[in-house]
């Protein structure tokens, strides 16, 4: 019941978004086109996909961290801000239903975002260059999940946090900017690398670069993150006083 | 009697700034309309929070159903209804989609429950809810509500800012409906003349405390105010005095049963008794929680009331 609710509540945003996100995406393989046709057979094929690469992870993060951050803050805690959690919290469910129903329903519109998103820009680049053999690039979508449920679960949990959509989804932008920012910063004044969550992008070299490596630690570590904050969300709604 | 609907035990709620609830001990009988009454801020809604599980006591306890609102909340939710005071739902679904929505959560769920009302209230079914009438509001909440089926209806401030007319609606749709099949109704207002017409329960609180519970009849039949005039009677009398305050020359008891036998034992202290007469909820209701007279500890101190000079 309560993911038709969500779904009935977001779906035009959703819909909306999905379509200018799909079609964005499906043209991108045309930018490389250009590259696909200069040079010699495998270079330029080796060109076309890195161009390809850029273009998806350029937009595709940004893309998907934008859509985190709107589907976290229509998440549970935005019922305190709606004056609906009374009504909610008074069905005959336990809290983290609602916390996990709300999470799961979200997060799972995010995937298939995703997966729509790359599929669709990998239809055109097989349509474009009459080759399937480039069919890790569907793992594109791994890291691009990654990072967009990072924010999405960022978002969900501030949003409970501050029990408003729009609050949660100031801070959570702030800390996800600082997130970014600081282990730049640490780099660039102490030569130290700390984790950020871009690192789960490298995952997009592996797809596309012959003999690089899969950023397994950054993808394990960083869905774990994105899983710890609906836990959290939990904890914090079912000691809420209402 | 079989076991109470609800009951609390010395049940406390303390905010940082407000005592809500301090050391209430309910008793809501099953099949009873209880009337939980209080002035704005009394502490009735946090009490209802407390006793649907939607916040955590302070100290002490609640059984709702038999059972712990901390623990077994959702158990209770399955078996209880609640309007809450701010009738505010998806502003964007239509009851239909409300209706549908809230279904799925109840297994005891009725849909010719759902038709009746629908027909009985006149519910505009295809309307979303933010542009729907106060009134409308309500019912949509209600029928929410009664098609639960649940053993147990809390209501809290149903009918505030609601015309007569919708408001006799609501409670004869309750006389007909939840009460007639055996339900009860614990119905937190401060509208005397509605909890006066269906309720056969009352409980007044005041600052969190519970001032009185007693059953409506006995309201009527055995409360008495006595009115007396004499030097050096006392401020504190047997434990059914409710209140006792001075009024210029003359001291006003509010006495909840053997008025005869008290008049009759300040008599012999010298009194004059001037009036002995019955009382209704409103006058029970000022008597208790009115604060512009000064207060006096009444009812071996448990019980502080003021009595209204106009009583």
């Amino acid at each position: 019941m309560y993911a038709w609710k969500w779904w009935r509540e977001n779906r035009s945003r959703v819909i909306v978004y999905l379509i200018l996100l799909v079609i964005i995406t499906a043209f991108l393989p045309w930018v490389s086109w250009w590259d696909y046709q200069q040079g010699s057979s495998g270079a330029r094929e080796a060109a076309a996909l890195d161009v390809w690469r850029i273009c998806l992870v350029s937009l595709g993060s940004p893309a998907m961290a934008f859509a985190g951050l709107g589907l976290g803050a229509s998440g549970v805690g935005e019922e305190f801000a709606q004056g609906t959690v009374e009504f909610l919290l008074t069905r005959p469910r336990r809290r983290k239903y609602f916390v996990w129903a709300g999470w799961a329903t979200g997060a799972m519109t995010l995937l298939i975002m995703v997966l729509l998103a790359v599929l669709a820009s990998f239809a055109t680049f097989v349509y474009l260059t009459k080759s399937v053999h480039h069919w890790k690039f569907l793992t594109m979508a791994v890291p691009l999940f990654v990072l967009g449920a990072v924010v999405y679960s960022l978002t969900y949990f501030m949003t409970a946090l501050m029990k408003s959509g729009r609050t949660g989804l100031s801070l959570s932008l702030g800390l996800f900017v600082i997130a970014l920012l600081l282990p730049l910063a640490v780099r660039l004044q102490w030569r130290i690398d700390l984790p950020t969550p871009l690192d789960v992008l490298a995952a997009s070299k592996w797809a596309t670069v012959p003999g690089a490596h899969f950023p397994t630690t950054a993808t394990i570590g960083w869905s774990l993150v994105a899983l710890a904050f609906p836990l959290a969300t939990q904890l914090l709604f079912e000691r809420a006083d209402v | 009697m079989s076991e109470m609907m609800i009951t609390t035990d010395e049940l406390t709620k303390h905010y940082p700034q407000v005592r809500a609830v301090d050391g209430l001990n309910l008793r809501v009988p099953p099949g009873s309309v209880y009337g939980f009454l209080g002035r704005n801020g009394a502490g009735k809604t946090s009490t209802i929070k407390l006793l649907l599980g939607l916040t955590r006591p302070t100290a002490g306890a609640a059984r709702v159903l038999g059972l712990d609102p901390r623990r077994d909340r959702v158990a209770i939710l399955e078996r209880t209804a609640y309007v809450s005071e701010n009738k505010r739902l998806y502003e964007w679904m239509t009851p239909v989609e409300l209706l549908r929505f809230t279904r799925g959560f109840y297994t005891q769920w009725s849909d010719e429950a759902v038709a009746k009302y629908v027909r009985r209230l006149e519910i505009p079914l295809q309307q979303p809810f933010k542009t729907l009438s106060l009134g409308n509001r309500t019912k949509v909440y209600l029928l929410l509500a009664l098609a639960q089926r649940a053993d147990l209806l809390i209501l809290d401030e149903p009918t505030s800012g609601l015309d007569p007319v919708i408001v006799d609606e609501l409670l004869r749709v309750l006389a007909e409906g939840h009460l007639a099949e055996g339900g009860t109704v614990f119905l937190s207002s401060h509208q005397l003349s509605e909890v006066e017409q269906i309720a056969d329960w009352v409980g007044i609180i005041d600052q969190g405390k519970l001032l009185l519970e007693a059953g409506l009849e006995d309201i009527k039949n055995e409360f008495r105010l006595i009115t007396a005039a004499g030097e050096g009677l006392p401020a504190f009398g047997p434990p059914q005095v409710v209140s006792a305050v001075q009024a210029g020359a003359f001291w006003k008891y509010v006495v909840a049963r053997d008025a005869e036998a008290f008049a009759a034992r300040l008599q012999q202290q010298g009194a004059t008794i001037t009036d002995v007469s019955p009382l209704n909820l409103r006058q029970i209701f000022l008597a208790l929680t009115r604060k512009e007279e000064p207060c006096m500890p009444g009812n071996g101190g448990e019980r502080t009331a003021a009595v209204s000079s106009s009583i």
